[in-house]
């Protein structure tokens, strides 16, 4: 589903510089999702973080590899809002600052 | 536990959860009132709160509104039945709403110019097609009603174990007029104000009590896991391929749950619906990147879960309660107990409230106006909406009054396997101008009738019955609109050819 969003980013109406690398960092940003979601489920997840060890925190690790996969998503969603990635106009009055 | 008391003449078994739970309800309803004494009452007010919700309403909106009873009942149950399996809902939670950050600011921009409040207006306009409002109301009413009656049910219990009253039709009848009363009165915004109250009070409790209980009875979480890794190992990982582990777990059935509940998360209508709620489409994807933070209020679920697992508790929705009752808590039983309860009844009120919400409009908007093509004043509606909630209100209540048994989880996924047949329609019918009208509704007939015929059979299957049917949808949907003709062209252009979509002064920096 991402992919046809990257066409939104990248459809560049006017074909200008900014538009394409934003529809390419839009592109890199979905296959970071993509890669995300095969990292968490079989068999990369079964492989690399099925594991009781290391523990950190006291937590297993199974665990933490879930855990650190939210955490990384969320970075890479923040630098998509922050350097606005996928085109947001008409929000006028709606910029967030800090929650 | 504490002894009985009795208030006017009606016995109360635990009068402090009683009493927790009496100050939560009268809060709610003042809140609900408050929020309907706000904005001007017609339809883009009631449904989508004039497009003005702030980031810290948004937030609440949308966390508080997926973690359903379910998360708060579901998660130490499904620890304690099936261990590590659990994770599953992390997992998915993770990339989730994502599909959100790409096209909600389009779908909210779309929504704004074109006066769409539902996800079915959005996609019925898209096709300029009776025929997809009409099947799309369909499949989020089959979807809805079981997620409606987990709640209610879920409400019932907890409201029995706090007063002793046994018929769950007191506590499932008290609850749903509550809800009804709020949603009525103050539409979007009485859901969205009381959301952020049961948010900040389901967080504060289950964190508090998720991390005391092992602390209390084991030092900490630490050493609860490091027991839990000596006596019940296989409780923290998946089992080998090939092997089934606690509960029947196995890597194929966990990384499929992951699948269909990642794909079906965003599309669910009462939270795709929230994109026309939001404020600006900055806030859409603002909302997106900070969903996640939600998702470690699962944690101390978890590690409850976990306590159960190793006391022997049963895998059964009442393991919670089951917990404050653990021997050793002595007097902090009482509070345990009693913030538990608070916990789940806000839990499910904050489900139920933006289920029941996202009907009436789908009843009224999608069914009625736009899928049947009746005429309707747009002056009118929202007093039909309030009709309508109250209406679906009754029917779950009939579900819990009429006591069918029903497993939580079974009725999730079944929701999810209609809702995940809205997938293609939405995002591919969004940004593919080739997909038409054909294609359109014969993927959805043929997704929403094959979900209906998988379950009516009701052989064993592999998968889940959503994403058997969503292959076929996804084929049909694709062949019909490459070898039929475009929709016509100024049906394309309302949503493709809009004003630029990146003009230069939006450039601002974030």
């Amino acid at each position: 589903m991402a992919s046809e969003a990257v066409k939104d980013a990248g459809s560049g109406r006017s074909g200008d510089a900014s538009t394409r690398t934003r529809g390419r960092k839009a592109k890199w940003a979905a296959l970071w999702f993509v890669g995300a979601s095969a990292a968490l489920i079989h068999p990369v997840y079964t492989l690399v973080g099925n594991r009781v060890a290391p523990r950190v925190l006291g937590l297993p690790f199974s665990l933490v590899w879930v855990l650190g996969w939210i955490a990384a998503n969320t970075l890479v969603l923040a630098w998509m809002y922050r350097s606005r990635v996928i085109p947001a106009p008409e929000d006028e009055g709606g910029e967030i600052r800090g929650g | 536990m504490a002894a009985e008391g009795s208030v006017l003449g009606l016995a109360f078994a635990k009068p402090w959860a009683s009493a927790v739970l009496c100050t939560y309800l009268l809060c709610v309803l003042v809140l609900g009132w408050l929020a309907a004494r706000r904005g001007r009452g017609d339809v883009s007010d009631f449904v989508a709160g004039e497009r003005a919700f702030g980031p810290v309403v948004m937030y609440f909106v949308v966390g508080a509104t997926m973690f359903s009873a379910y998360a708060l009942l579901g998660t130490p149950q499904r620890v304690v039945e099936k261990g590590s399996d659990v994770f599953y809902i992390l997992a998915y939670g993770s990339v989730g709403l994502v599909p959100l950050f790409f096209v909600g600011a389009r779908v909210r921009r779309l929504g704004a110019r074109h006066g769409f409040v539902t996800q079915a207006e959005l996609v019925a306009a898209r096709f300029d097609s009776r025929a997809v409002a009409l099947l799309m109301a369909i499949g989020t009413l089959a979807a809805f009603w079981p997620y409606l009656v987990i709640q209610l049910q879920a409400a019932a219990m907890v409201v029995s174990w706090a007063t002793g009253w046994t018929s769950p039709v007191w506590g499932a009848g008290l609850v749903a007029a509550v809800v009804c009363t709020y949603v009525v009165q103050g539409g979007v915004r009485g859901v969205g104000w009381t959301n952020v109250v049961q948010g900040v009070g389901m967080l504060v409790v289950v964190w508090v009590i998720g991390l005391y209980l092992p602390q209390r009875l084991y030092g900490g979480v630490g050493p609860m896991f490091d027991r839990v890794a000596a006596e019940k190992a296989a409780w923290l990982v998946l089992p080998e391929v090939g092997e089934t582990g606690p509960g029947g777990t196995s890597p194929w059935s966990y990384s499929s749950q992951v699948l269909v509940s990642a794909l079906g998360f965003s599309v669910w209508p009462h939270v795709f619906m929230k994109c026309f709620t939001a404020k600006s489409a900055r806030l859409v994807q603002w909302s997106v990147m900070t969903y996640p933070s939600f998702l470690f209020f699962l944690l101390p679920l978890i590690f409850l879960g976990y306590v159960a697992t190793l006391e022997g508790g049963p895998a059964t929705d009442q393991v919670l309660f089951w917990l404050a009752e653990l021997p050793g808590l002595e007097g902090a039983s009482t509070w345990i107990g009693a913030f538990l309860a608070f916990a789940v009844l806000a839990a499910s009120m904050s489900t139920l409230d933006a289920l029941l919400h996202a009907s009436g409009a789908v009843l009224v908007r999608d069914l009625w106006v736009g899928g049947l093509g009746r005429k309707l004043d747009p002056s009118r509606q929202p007093a039909m909406m309030r009709v309508a909630i109250v209406v679906t209100a009754a029917l779950a209540f009939m579900g819990v009054a009429s006591g069918i048994e029903l497993s939580l989880v079974d009725l999730l996924l079944l929701g999810y396997d209609f809702i995940v047949q809205f997938v293609p329609v939405i995002f591919i019918g969004l940004f593919w101008r080739g997909a038409n009208r054909v294609g359109a509704v014969a993927g959805l007939s043929v997704g929403l009738l094959g979900v209906l015929v998988l379950q009516l059979v009701g052989i064993a299957l592999p998968v889940r019955p959503g994403v058997l049917a969503l292959l076929p949808n996804l084929a049909v949907f694709v062949l019909a609109s490459r070898v039929g003709q475009a929709d016509p062209e100024p049906v394309l252009a309302r949503f493709f050819d809009g004003p630029p979509d990146a003009p230069k002064n939006s450039e601002r920096s974030a």
